[in-house]
């Protein structure tokens, strides 16, 4: 009942996250042993999707423990307001692109965003999962956005996204 | 004046009610900026929401086998063979109880591991035998509570009715009640064990401390009386009944070793 329902998202949140298949299935596996551990400490109207990313989350920290050499720039980003073709993005090469600046967020913007615009989840549950004040998680996401647009909007101009 | 990003992205995603979300759609109408704004969210919206959808059932044996594997650790780990004199904290049963005493580091069950005297401890008088039967009930119900929950996150098989929207609670598999019943009902016997252990170790105690733990005990049965009876069949609810008595049965060693130790 719960796995069925919920397994698809989750596992293709840590997908996204982890960026490893086999990971993310190991993920996947972990995050419901530990749902069925703690299922009694939910508590009466906690939404079950929230606490289940919540665990899911913990779940992809974990194993990103190693460092990474990924840094990301903090300035003001300046997003250049020319035409915005819609049936330009949905392309095959957009999907490319779309990768290509999901994976130049940090993890956890990235988990942030995708709980938003993927997982449709409210700021206040994206709150929970994360662990994060209501006020981080809005600023992440539109942070997250921004930078996402900057790198859509470069493909849309033809310019070489990396 | 604009609508914010925000906004606009919740209208996308239906969380605008009908009257706000008519507002915002005139609004966007006769304003280019906002309709700018909209459809970037639109598009971010599909690019994202197109991507292929991984494929989870396959999953679902590994974790029956982690399960599987995290079973006998339960039932006779770190809970039972802790060395005498350590003992869990133990405070009020429900939804007041310490997140230390319903789960272990990684949420391990409380109802799954219920602190029952150790056999060693008190081998060979009737109170020993007594404690014995009482952890193979708590350990029956620790079984039975564990079967309820692996059925209620097992996968429906495929079916017509699994392509629809189930939310949780929307149906139970009545295995998950029978097994929460007889976890219930295992909890029951091992307290009703106990509860005679406890008669027998009363004279025994402070008569000031006695009516203390008399009054405590009778608390915690009364609500486990009231949580068992709103619990109805909802599992979760039926869950947190299972721990509050495996606090219930905590409480009750307690009161028997304190006994112990106050002499014959």
């Amino acid at each position: 009942m719960i796995f069925d329902r919920h397994a698809p998202g989750v596992r293709r949140f840590l997908g996204d996250v982890l960026r490893d298949d086999a990971a993310a299935d190991e993920a996947t596996q972990e995050t419901f042993v530990r749902a069925h551990a703690r299922l009694s400490t939910l508590a009466d109207g906690t939404r079950l999707t929230g606490w289940l990313f919540g665990i899911a989350r913990m779940v992809f920290l974990e194993q990103i423990r190693r460092p990474r050499g990924r840094s990301l720039e903090e300035a003001p980003i300046e997003i250049d307001r020319g035409p915005t073709p819609e049936a330009a993005l949905l392309s095959r090469e957009a999907d490319r692109v779309l990768d290509g600046a999901l994976l130049a967020l940090s993890d956890e913007r990235r988990a942030a965003l995708l709980l938003r615009l993927d997982h449709g989840l409210g700021y206040g549950e994206i709150a929970f999962a994360m662990g994060w004040p209501l006020q981080k998680v809005k600023n992440e996401i539109h942070r997250a956005r921004l930078q996402l647009r900057e790198r859509l909007a470069g493909y849309l101009e033809g310019e070489p996204c990396t | 004046m604009h609508v914010t990003a925000d906004e606009l992205l919740a209208l996308l995603l239906g969380e605008v009610g009908p009257a706000r979300a008519a507002e915002v759609g005139a609004h966007v109408e006769r304003c280019a900026e906002c309709a700018r704004e909209l459809a970037w969210a639109r598009a971010e919206r599909a690019l994202i929401a197109r991507r292929p959808a991984p494929r989870a059932d396959a999953l679902w044996e590994g974790i029956v086998a982690r399960l599987a594997a995290q079973q006998p650790t339960s039932l006779g780990g770190s809970e039972l063979s802790r060395p005498a004199g350590e003992r869990d904290p133990v405070g009020p049963v429900g939804e007041g109880a310490s997140p230390a005493r319903r789960a272990g580091p990684f949420g391990q069950r409380a109802s799954a591991s219920p602190v029952i005297p150790r056999a060693s401890a008190v081998s060979s008088t009737p109170a020993s035998r007594r404690a014995r039967w009482a952890r193979r009930a708590a350990a029956g119900a620790a079984v039975a509570a564990a079967v309820a929950v692996g059925i209620s996150l097992r996968p429906r098989p495929p079916g017509p009715v699994a392509a629809e929207a189930v939310d949780e609670g929307d149906s139970v598999d009545p295995r998950a009640l029978a097994a929460l019943d007889k976890a219930e009902g295992d909890y029951r016997n091992a307290a009703a064990i106990l509860e005679k252990e406890y008669e027998a170790a009363r004279p025994r105690l402070d008569p000031r401390a006695a009516r203390r733990w008399d009054a405590s005990l009778q608390q915690e049965r009364a609500q486990l009386g009231g949580a068992s009876a709103l619990a109805a069949k909802d599992p979760n609810a039926r869950l947190r009944v299972l721990d509050g008595y495996a606090g219930y049965l905590r409480t009750l060693h307690e009161v028997i070793e304190q006994s112990e130790e106050a002499g014959p």
